[in-house]
């Protein structure tokens, strides 16, 4: 069982991993976005970068938020 | 976006292919938690691309129709890392815990790699 220390770093650890990931979307998604009204015709290729991004930029978040899963439960 | 989806059925045969690996790891070597943690963790990683694949469809809907763009899913995505994780701690003596999460991880490594790859077949 977690004390309240244990319980507050995990949200802690939690809600910093989802701003990364929130703020990184975020930013990939609004230049992609511009990219796509500059050129429509490129809308294919800077989507598949975006994915790309998406999942690269989230991928530390999760080892984040799974640590922290995994400290509050030992 | 045939390049997306070209990526993940690539995705998807790895992860296969993975999973044969780790039945195998699971069935004939003394290190069978560990092959099942892989599996499992290897499994939620490209269920997380699947659930991304699917909200990019949609997001490319909207933006084509003008309407305001969906969310990319990241909670849900958050949620299956969790899930995976939790039913590894459940179930210790079948799941090793630091292989799942390396599991986890692997469909990442792999799309890095296959990037990789394309670039240099393009080059």
């Amino acid at each position: 069982m977690t004390g309240s220390i244990g319980l507050l770093a995990a949200a802690i650890a939690i809600g910093l991993g989802a701003l990364g990931a929130g703020i990184g979307n975020g930013l990939i998604v609004s230049k992609t976005v511009e990219g796509i009204a500059r050129q429509p015709e490129l809308r294919g290729a800077l989507q598949t970068t975006m994915f790309i991004g998406v999942a690269l930029v989230e991928a530390l978040p999760i080892i984040g938020v799974v640590v922290a899963f995994i400290v509050m439960n030992q | 976006m045939e390049d997306l989806h070209y990526i993940f059925a690539k995705q998807k045969k790895v992860l296969f292919f993975l999973l044969a690996l780790c039945v195998l790891g699971w069935a004939f070597t003394p290190y069978a938690s560990i092959f099942a943690g892989i599996g499992l963790g290897a499994f939620f990683g490209t269920y997380n691309f699947w659930i991304l694949v699917r909200r990019m469809d949609k997001f490319d809907h909207s933006i084509s129709e003008g309407r305001k763009a969906s969310s990319l899913g990241t909670a849900l995505r958050f949620g299956s890392g969790v899930a995976a994780v939790a039913i590894a701690m459940s179930l210790p003596e079948h799941f090793h815990l630091i292989s799942t999460v390396i599991g986890l991880m692997l469909p990442y490594i792999f799309l890095v790699i296959e990037r990789i790859v394309h670039l240099a077949k393009q080059h």
